[in-house]
């Protein structure tokens, strides 16, 4: 393919390209809320400071399940068992979000988790020492070091989420691999349309990785 | 006066506390002294309520320190650990503002200028906006006891204080505590260093596994007995 097919093949499929980009972050924005609230929750129940008595074991247990199954698989669950089980009908993009977010949850409750058991316990006592309750504590001293620490971490959960979000293609949703997918059927050029795919999504990884040195910039301190 | 009656404290199957009693004045300096592992800081914990499994009674004013909710609490005592435990994501003005901001709803002008006169009383007015990672181990010491007495509270409790302050920032630190007393702070300090224990002796306590060995109160006027536990911590220095 000579450069002028290749630019007329892009001025054809790019406004459809730009539409599947602009559903897959929004589907990512919004199974990446759910997923950060989720496993911000999960993961506070299960700290070893805030063990609630079976509420902890129970998330303990859920989460494993929720890293366990495939992320195919909870799709499936979603959109096709549950409604089917329960007797209602779930459109393709609230299924792919509570999809994504609920298994992606998983992994970021682990990473809270881990985030607020690394945290000194003399940090906790000094806030219990000045007169703060626990949600005081964690909304001003625990919370917001704990997110400085495991920003990196959440950096690469947003990257695999993104990636993930091409799996929901299979139910339907029009977004970035499914356009690329039509407009591959209709032109016959598949080299060209992945490619110009791969580099969509690299383009937001890259502003994924730029917000988050950003934050971690933002947030810079030394441990004392 | 703080008033501790038959305090008693088991951890893990030992029993580190063994139904000690006592009653800390205001406006004087009590030590607690003793080996690694006697209890002391332990019984500087419970104190301060970060170590609520105890048997036995803490109170103040007749009221039991474990009935008092967390701001009341906090404006009787005031507690300093060892590593002074700043938080790092917060400089020192915010740091020592927080629990006026967060406990009373100050408004922030007013928090700052409060924590600014208390910064300047103890020399460190102008780290204000510094982090407690930028700050010397002394600095941040003072960092902490200011931190403490925005709230004004009653006593002060110090965990080891001098062992990660060099001989200058220890004599400051006696200064300080000093200064703590007149302004009618009391001062409870559980520490293994016998020359800050011999520049501040007024009350003192040695424990021995948990247990009282000997004690000793200045204003009684009876010498330290020369064979005893306390003289004895005191001239190996």
């Amino acid at each position: 393919m000579d450069a002028n097919s290749y630019l007329s093949l892009l001025s054809r499929s790019l406004p459809l390209l730009l539409q599947g980009v602009v559903m897959t972050v929004q589907i990512l924005i919004s199974s990446a809320s759910l997923s950060l609230l989720l496993g911000l929750l999960f993961g506070i129940a299960s700290c070893n400071r805030l063990r609630i008595p079976f509420l902890s074991q129970a998330i303990e247990f859920l989460t494993f399940v929720l890293r366990a199954i495939p992320f195919f698989v909870q799709l499936l669950l979603v959109y096709f068992v549950f409604p089917d089980l329960l007797g209602f009908s779930l459109e393709p993009f609230p299924a792919s979000v509570i999809a994504l977010g609920l298994c992606s949850s998983g992994y970021v409750a682990q990473m809270v988790r881990g985030g607020l058991n690394a945290i000194p316990a003399a940090q906790w006592e000094s806030a219990f020492a000045l007169g703060l309750n626990t949600p005081q504590s964690l909304k001003h001293i625990i919370l917001p070091q704990m997110g400085r620490n495991i920003l990196p971490m959440l950096n690469n959960e947003l990257d695999a989420l993104l990636k993930s979000t091409s799996i929901v293609s299979s139910i339907g949703m029009l977004e970035l691999t499914r356009m690329g997918m039509n407009i591959v059927s209709r032109e016959m050029q598949p080299v060209a349309i992945y490619l110009t795919v791969a580099f969509f999504y690299i383009c937001m990884s890259a502003l994924l990785n730029l917000i988050a040195r950003a934050l971690e910039k933002r947030f810079l301190y030394v441990r004392n | 006066m703080l008033e501790i009656k038959n305090l008693s404290f088991t951890k893990t199957g030992k029993e580190i506390l063994k139904g000690l009693s006592l009653n800390i004045p205001k406006n004087r300096v009590t030590l607690l002294l003793g080996k690694s592992g006697s209890g002391k800081t332990t019984l500087l914990r419970c104190i301060a309520q970060l170590e609520t499994q105890y048997h036995g009674e803490i109170s103040y004013q007749g009221r039991p320190i474990n009935q008092l909710s967390p701001k009341e609490r906090s404006q009787i005592i005031g507690f300093i650990s060892q590593s002074f435990s700043l938080f790092p994501h917060k400089n020192i003005l915010d740091n020592c503002a927080l629990a006026l901001r967060v406990l009373f709803g100050t408004e922030k002008k007013e928090a700052y200028a409060e924590v600014k006169k208390i910064l300047r009383l103890l020399d460190i007015e102008k780290l204000a906006l510094s982090l407690p990672s930028q700050l010397s181990g002394g600095q941040q010491q003072r960092a902490a006891i200011a931190r403490a007495l925005v709230l004004n509270p009653s006593f002060l409790l110090f965990d080891e204080p001098t062992s990660a302050l060099d001989p200058e920032n220890t004599e400051l630190f006696t200064e300080v505590i000093r200064n703590l007393l007149k302004a009618g702070t009391g001062v409870i300090i559980a520490s293994h260093d016998m020359k800050l224990a011999s520049k501040l002796l007024d009350v003192a306590y040695f424990l021995e596994e948990g247990l009282f060995a000997e004690s000793y109160d200045a204003q009684i006027g009876v010498p330290l007995p020369s064979g005893g536990k306390i003289n004895q911590f005191l001239s190996v220095f």
